[in-house]
């Protein structure tokens, strides 16, 4: 379904515009997932796409450099999340799922927006400073105020990006607090980064936080502090 | 196109089920919206549609049968925002939104999935008491871990609750602080009830309160403050 502003790639094997050698690895390359409800879809979002601006792609060609020692690890991602229905029903007996045959196939939040219309991110890990940084461009559907970010996609993205830091260390974690503070809006279809990292470990307790700037680093958007609570009682 | 599980009309006039006398206004009266967009579509989403639980009609006429006497009113939501450019740009004079030519039309977060698969909503408001009531059923495509909301998905429905309430308080204020305590996890295609309050007003700023909690009002799932704040004071924070 072609939209108009927004790039799609129709045909596996497609190539746009010329090839650099050691090109980073795009979605391109990969056939286009097919929609068996009975397979498992394990296409990686995290890589570019038609839909990305330039500071987009500069981005995470830098980071991507940044990988190249070890240090930095580029964090795949999926619209499909992985059954941790255990986990979660353990500690709260009473908050009872959807049975998934009533419903269509549950999609990941962050990922379930069309291509270039929604939430387009990666992120990488430094293993060594637990710090996870997010590359994020918010697209035309995620608008609150006119022509800029809805203050909730924001959210999302912070929460996401500081869930991540907090499953990296402490593994499956949710979310018990998340205090932002907005400083600037964030305008449609720029591109930020969410740099976070993780503070203190107390126990079960892992305190996140993160800042969200934009791509020059001049203008600070956001800021916030979270707290994430370790499911799993075997990692106390 | 028709997706599994979430059952939508195809055709203007189509009725479902049994209707019932003096039933409640629902989007199935109203010509499907075209996309011109030279067009201004203002289709009202805040109707009952055929993705809707029981949970969800039974609030929603609970509701509605409390705007009978004035005292509630239930509030109107379109996909499209009004263009507001002018304030913030004002505020914002190097925030420089992107021009609307270079992409899709622009569509409001919570209203940009498809009916039944993201954010079902409806809001109402009581003027006397500056209070703001949200109903909330989040579809399949708002999942966090599996089998539940994603904290993101409650966070952006409680700041446009908290939104709505300052808004009908003060006028046009954008969000400076959202403080989010999330208690129990809210299962995939439930309904909640957002309760928000408008608490205090310093000048001109505006704090407001929600908590969320079940249908039945047992569970209490989360509970957040707010600061929102003037355009004209929010580059001040």
């Amino acid at each position: 379904m072609l939209r108009s502003g927004a790039l799609r790639l129709c045909a596996p094997g497609v190539l746009r515009g010329p090839r650099r050698s050691a090109a980073p690895p795009t979605r391109e390359s990969r056939p286009p997932p097919r929609s068996f409800a009975s397979e498992v879809i394990r296409v990686d979002l995290s890589l570019p796409n038609p839909s990305w601006s330039k500071d987009m792609r500069l981005l995470f060609d830098q980071f991507m450099k940044k990988t190249e020692d070890g240090s930095w690890k580029r964090l795949p991602s999926y619209k499909y999340v992985s059954p941790q229905r255990t986990e979660v029903k353990t500690f709260f007996p009473d908050g009872k799922p959807v049975k998934e045959d009533h419903m269509p196939q549950a999609q990941l939040f962050p990922r379930s927006l069309e291509e270039g219309l929604g939430f387009e991110y990666a992120m990488f890990h430094n293993h060594v400073e637990n710090r996870t940084v997010c590359i994020f461009q918010g697209g035309p559907y995620l608008q609150g105020a006119s022509g800029f970010l809805h203050g909730g996609a924001i959210a999302t993205m912070m929460d996401s990006t500081l869930g991540v830091c907090a499953l990296t260390a402490g593994g499956v974690a949710m979310t018990a607090n998340l205090n932002i503070n907005f400083r600037r809006p964030i305008p449609l279809c720029s591109v930020v980064v969410i740099n976070s990292q993780l503070d203190k470990v107390e126990g079960r307790k892992l305190f996140v936080s993160c800042n969200v700037q934009s791509v020059d680093g001049k203008t600070l958007h956001s800021k916030a502090t979270s707290l994430f609570v370790k499911l799993n009682p075997k990692e106390v």
